[in-house]
């Protein structure tokens, strides 16, 4: 909320009715001679033969997976491939109006808009920029062997069998696709010519798309994002959360920069969501553009148009294109379209008659295309057969070559792969230009912080004030701004990030530094904060999102999982991902607000865990993360936010510094038993090591892991190795714990030196209790000693007050808990 | 990357092997299959092929190396390739470690053949750690109390006060001494007759005559004097001047040596005499020779129906055909027969498996082959393994009866003695008939005199009517 909207009861209370706009369905009259003016005989002609080109590629796809063969060409294609035939005028239809700056994003179903998107770039880019592309990505890998077979030799005949080369050697899993074969058809994408990827999740691009928009709006670059999604995608709950995000009022009463980030959701509909009917079935809207009245008041401009006819949405494009560089977006456009094939090889298409394909294909906007360049004299039935000729040709080619082994081979060592997971570079600045902010960084809280004292206790031992202390979400806090005064490209946004300052502070202060675009308040849609930060990271832009408590990492799921994780490796690290998301982990907040997960992303490849325990490592490690490339899931404990540093001697330092990604800290050393911690649990784990020094003379060596991906074994090694023992500690459930990976790596590399066996301790496997009772479900300093006690080393004098013995395994893994 | 030769695990229960000659030397090119050492379990003799061509680069073993199985024993690869990456550690066992010391007795032999001592103690529980140092620092880890949970031996239990003041208090050894210890072939007594105290190498037990008495000390050495340096035992000193052939127990006799006084040790032997009319014997024995060659039975001898006579006996006598171990018995179904074959490098006794469900030309065939095995050294390691029964014959020797040595864990075993004349009243009558030896042997523990004399009496009269035999 913002103090500048004041919320007038008065308005509140009063009587009236909400109106909504009347939405144009196939309101498109196609005027021939105005067509020929706008778009000329070449032209028109361009669209039959970009149709025609998509056409032929699908069917091709379609007889390789069905019949094995193509034009006598033998092949198994033992890949995914869901067509688009039948589709080819609404993809070819939307791109003629667009320029290579307009990015699309597309479905798993998007062959035909890859192509279309490349053909219309192609045409519009001039040869020598077409060339220096091509010569350029990949280090002009494909371009060699493109050269090898392309009937052209430069220029833009060339480049189509570039387009069709790379889209299908990567549908085919080869090395030489635009995605070394890491993406395949569903994730099939090329940036340079505005062709963004596509997503096998359904509604997957929806959000990014929209974090796309906003790395252009904030960016201050050219051009438009669509997102084209399936008719069924408007089920998903993430769909609805981009266009709410991609509406908010504050981008117009709010911003200095005004105007909406410049997205277009476009639905291909064609009636179907696999087997399932949307219209008549699984959803209520009747017909899908009805849904944008639920949007804002402007029902999202939302039309529904002819996707049949490509001239209808070639000028759909035209005109919103016009409202959303106004920043008059978002935009919803209902494209009506129809595929003749099924969902996948696979599909019998047991879920609709043959009659009503037949209906359709009487429809194909090929042959009425055709029958419109013949009828207006753009063209005579020769010129049309040599256009389906020619493209019977190069797919043929093409074809050959993308499945020739020695032209095409595939990647083959999984080294390769596993590079393929993480970036691993250091960026300073995600662009050039001077970071925008309403004050200079040395008037901003920073000053105040860095008074402050930076180590909790002073000579003798005793804490300072706690006003005067710097606290953990102070050190945050520096890391940010100092970050944010750095990198032009950095933005952040959560629920409460500005005004409120965070719900725990940790962003007090960068209201007044920042302008609305670079920190905001989204709406309560986690799966859209994640995903549009994704949409911004990979379109080369720095984000910090927050997730309030790692408890709603549930409503992020496939947008942690699927997407953050995964592009740099899909994309064969075309894209990076260059985001950071802020989670914390609660503590007397109950069940569903108090849960520590870090386990759960700790299993998901491509993602980076960090998790500091101290307000040092806390700066050290989010500095880490902000120069980084790579996507870090960064844990933080609602326990620490107001604690002072009081291990690292000299406190957290003034200056920006980095911790070194993977080390583990050894914040006490001994030489009897190891005690290794991820999270807040540190500090028990501290206690226990006073009272296991004192009392029974065993010396603790107190190791805070601090990393969960990745992560150096090798110190830890080295103090097992020391002291024969250790236990491990976190506030994790212990089920599934990351903490049973780090023992069962341990117990391997340091098993001969091991006087007991390695022993875990982790929270209850039940439900957060309430506050009052939260010392039966967390690990106390108390637990650690009893299993000490008890699996570990007897310690003498001691009894143990808590159930920590081995039976005690077998008995909750029998029931469960 | 040079190739390893491992020593090959050559049976089910062979832990180890000895090495007994090397055929090719460092630095030779072999050929891939070209043998290069010759090893031996405790009962035959295998050759160990080259696995790939190459330069033999390196032996990690010496003649008489007792080599666990699956250890690297050579290198082949091309000259000047590094093999460090492929030698193994040292093997030699430590001498103080309790289980060592019965280890090496066990871990060449059948597991049919020595009773398990390590048995009778229930499970120790020692972590890796305190494994580890008891092995550096040669620590004794039997006696020890573990203090660790449940009981389980843990580093401080090696560490602690009492265990340093008892590793003090142990008197010291020469360094000469201690390296004779280390290898393995020596124990080292409580006391010493060096200076201090100290153990000197006169004062070292070989380990394989543990019983055997010291002969007088003709050339008595002072204290740490320079003839302690060698490497023999004192009693090689004496031997040499004699002139007489000393040959270290080593092999199949130092195996044998073991086990027949185990088996005198840890069983309740005695010996039954008696003998069979063996007419029958001696008449169905001539039909066999005469018979058409073609039948293939004119090989079978006199100690094939013997065993086989046997073999069917024991089918009644299930108590005979028995294994002691563990305090419990347990009886088979089957016959396992074992027979004693001599050989140059000793006694071996291999099974016929299932006897009782032989012909006599199977069973007679099987013996045939298994003794010309023994005599050859190519008798497998799994052809020793599992006998319930053993038969053991010198009657061709002249023996007229004799306390043949039980095989534990079997409970029974039978000697057979010469054919001689007994005196037999036949109706008033003094007649002299051929009478085969028996002497059976039987571990009291297990089996008593009565039921053993009832086995023998049976098969006394089995033999006796040897044609009925026959029709079981």
């Amino acid at each position: 909320m913002t103090k500048t909207l004041l919320i007038d009861p008065l308005q509140a209370r009063e009587r009236t009715t909400i109106t909504a706009p009347e939405l144009p369905v196939n309101a498109y009259v196609s005027d021939p001679e105005r067509e020929a003016r706008r778009y000329g005989a070449d032209g028109l002609r361009r669209i039959y033969r970009d149709m025609v080109y998509i056409r032929e590629f699908e069917t091709m796809l379609d007889r390789i997976k069905k019949e094995g063969s193509y034009e006598g060409i033998e092949y198994n294609h033992r890949g995914p491939a869901h067509l688009s035939i039948g589709q080819e005028a609404s993809a070819v239809g939307q791109c003629v109006n667009l320029d290579p700056d307009d990015f699309i994003f597309g479905s798993h179903r998007s062959h035909g808009e890859i192509l279309a998107k490349g053909l219309s770039a192609i045409e519009k880019l001039d040869e020598s920029r077409l060339t220096t592309i091509m010569q350029t990505y990949m280090d002009g890998a494909i371009l060699r062997v493109v050269e090898t077979f392309a009937a052209g030799t430069s220029g833009r005949d060339l480049a189509i069998d570039y387009l069709m080369y790379g889209a299908l050697a990567e549908i085919f899993a080869r090395a030489t696709g635009f995605n070394k074969g890491m993406g395949g058809s569903m994730h099939t994408f090329f940036p340079p010519f505005g062709i963004m990827p596509n997503n096998a999740i359904v509604g997957g691009s929806a959000d990014i798309a929209v974090g796309s928009a906003l790395y252009k709006l904030v960016n201050r670059k050219p051009g438009i994002v669509i997102a084209n999604i399936g008719d069924a995608s408007m089920g998903c709950g993430p769909v609805w959360e981009a266009m709410m995000f991609a509406a908010m009022d504050q981008y117009h009463t709010l911003w200095e920069r005004g105007g909406h980030p410049p997205i277009l959701f476009n639905f291909m509909n064609n009636f179907y969501g696999m087997g399932g009917q949307p219209q008549g079935e699984t959803m209520g809207f009747g017909m899908l553009a009805r849904a944008a009245l639920g949007v804002n008041p402007q029902a999202m401009h939302a039309e529904r148009i002819d996707g049949y006819n490509p001239l209808a949405v070639a000028d759909a494009i035209e005109r919103k294109r016009e409202l959303l560089e106004r920043g008059e977006g978002p935009v919803m456009l209902d494209t009506i379209t129809y595929r003749f094939t099924g969902h996948s090889p696979s599909d019998a298409s047991s879920y609709r008659e043959k009659s009503e394909i037949d209906l359709w294909r009487q429809q194909d906007s090929l042959i009425a295309f055709g029958e419109y360049l013949t009828t207006n004299a753009h063209a005579d039935d020769s010129q049309l057969e040599a256009m389906r000729a020619d493209a019977t040709q190069r797919i043929t080619r093409v074809l050959k070559a993308a499945i020739a082994p020695d032209l095409s081979p595939r990647i083959r060592l999984g080294s390769q792969i596993g590079a393929m997971m993480f970036s691993n570079q250091k960026i300073d600045r995600m662009d050039a230009g001077e970071p925008e902010a309403l004050q200079p960084l040395n008037e901003t809280r920073l000053k105040v912080t860095r008074e402050k004292f930076r180590f909790g206790l002073d000579a003798e031992g005793k804490p300072h004030p706690k006003l005067k202390t710097l606290t953990y979400a102070e050190a945050l806090f520096e890391a940010m701004i100092e970050r944010f005064y750095a990198d032009p490209t950095m933005i952040a946004y959560g629920e409460e990030n500005r005004d409120w300052g965070g719900a725990f502070g940790v962003y007090r202060g960068l209201t007044e530094a920042l302008p609305y675009h670079r920190l905001f308040n989204p709406p309560i849609a986690e799966a859209a904060i994640v995903g549009t930060a994704v949409g911004y990271a990979l379109s080369g832009g720095r984000v910090v999102a927050e997730l309030m408590y790692c408890d709603f990492m549930g409503r992020a799921g496939d947008e942690i999982f699927n997407q953050m994780a995964k592009w740099q490796s899909m994309s064969a690290n075309v894209l990076k991902m260059p985001l950071v998301l802020r989670v914390s982990v609660g503590s007397k907040y109950g069940a569903q607000h108090s849960q520590d997960w870090s386990s759960l992303v700790a299993h998901i490849p491509g993602l980076k865990v960090y998790f500091p325990a101290t307000p040092y490592d806390a700066k050290g490690m989010l500095t880490l993360a902000l120069r980084g490339t790579d996507p870090v899931v960064f844990f933080e404990s609602q326990r620490l936010y107001t604690e002072s540093e009081t291990i690292v001697a000299g406190g957290v330092p003034v200056e920006s510094y980095e911790i070194e990604e993977g080390e583990p800290a050894i914040y006490r050393t001994g030489d009897d038993i190891t005690l290794v911690t991820i999270g807040a649990t540190l500090y028990r784990a501290l206690e226990a090591a006073e009272v296991l020094k004192a009392k029974y003379g065993l010396s603790a060596e107190v190791i805070d892991a601090r990393f969960i991906n990745p992560l150096n074994y090798d110190p830890l090694v080295q103090s097992v190795k020391k002291t024969g023992r250790v236990l491990l500690a976190s506030d994790a459930c212990e089920r599934g714990s990351f903490l049973h990976t780090m023992a069962s790596n341990l117990s391997q590399l340091a098993f001969d030196y091991l006087d007991a066996p390695v022993a875990v301790v982790g929270a209850r496997n039940w439900i957060t209790p309430p506050a009052e009772m939260e010392d039966l479900f967390f690990p106390q300093a108390e637990w650690i000693i009893d299993t000490i006690h008890e699996r570990i080393v007897p310690l003498t004098g001691h009894t143990a007050t808590t159930e920590q013995a081995t039976d005690e395994i077998l008995r909750r893994n029998k029931a469960g808990i | 990357m040079a190739v390893p030769v491992v020593m090959p695990k050559l049976g089910n229960s062979v832990e180890s092997s000895i090495i007994v000659a090397w055929k090719k030397h460092a630095g030779e090119r072999v050929n891939e299959g070209d043998v290069i050492a010759e090893v031996e379990t405790d009962k035959a003799v295998q050759e160990i092929t080259a696995p790939s061509s190459g330069v033999l680069l390196a032996t990690f073993y010496a003649v008489g190396d007792d080599v666990p199985v699956m250890v690297n024993i050579a290198a082949i690869g091309d000259m000047g390739e590094s093999v460090d990456s492929l030698r193994t550690g040292n093997l030699t066992p430590q001498p103080s470690l309790a289980t060592a010391e019965e280890g090496s007795l066990l871990s060449r032999s059948n597991s049919s053949s020595i009773p398990e001592r390590m048995s009778e103690s229930a499970f120790v529980a020692v972590s890796p750690r305190a494994r580890g140092l008891a092995l550096r620092r040669k620590l004794a880890l039997s006696g020890i109390v573990g203090t660790g949970p449940g009981g389980r031996i843990i580093e401080r239990d090696l560490i602690g006060h009492d265990v340093q003041a008892a590793l003090e208090r142990q008197p010291k050894l020469t360094p000469v001494a201690q390296a004779k210890v280390s290898g393995g072939e020596y124990s080292a007594p409580a006391q010493g007759s060096g200076v201090g105290g100290r153990i000197t190498t006169r004062d070292l037990i070989p380990k394989f005559a543990i019983d055997t008495p010291q002969p007088p000390d003709l050339y008595p050495l002072a204290a740490d004097s320079a003839l302690q340096v060698s490497a023999a035992p004192k009693r090689t000193l004496i031997a040499d001047a004699n002139g007489a052939k000393v040959t270290v127990l080593k092999g199949v006799r130092k195996v044998i040596a073991a086990r027949m006084l185990e088996s005198l040790r840890t069983t309740a032997q005695l010996t039954l005499n008696s003998s069979a009319d063996a007419r029958a014997l001696q008449a169905y024995r001539r039909r066999l020779k005469d018979s058409a060659d073609t039948l293939g039975l004119r090989g079978v001898t006199i100690n094939d129906l013997v065993m086989y006579a046997t073999a069917h006996t024991l089918m009644q006598f299930p108590d005979l055909n028995a294994h002691l171990k563990d305090s419990a018995i347990t009886q088979y179904n089957d016959i396992q027969l074992g027979f004693a074959v001599d050989t140059p490098r000793g006694l071996i006794v291999p099974v016929i498996k299932d006897a009782a469900t032989l012909s006599l030309r199977q069973l007679a065939a099987a013996a045939a082959r298994l003794a010309a095995a023994c005599q050859s050294g190519t008798l497998k390691p799994d052809e020793l393994d599992g006998g319930t029964f053993t038969v053991s014959n010198l009657g061709s020797l002249g023996i007229e009866s004799f306390t043949p040595v039980l095989n534990p864990p079997q409970v029974g075993i039978l000697g057979v003695g010469a054919i001689q004349l007994k005196p037999v009243d036949v109706d008033g009558e003094t007649q002299f008939i051929p009478h085969i030896g028996l002497s059976l042997t039987i571990d009291h523990q297990a089996v008593d005199g009565a039921p053993g004399a009832r086995f023998l009496q049976a098969l006394a009269r089995n033999i006796a009517q040897f044609d009925l035999m026959l029709a079981l």
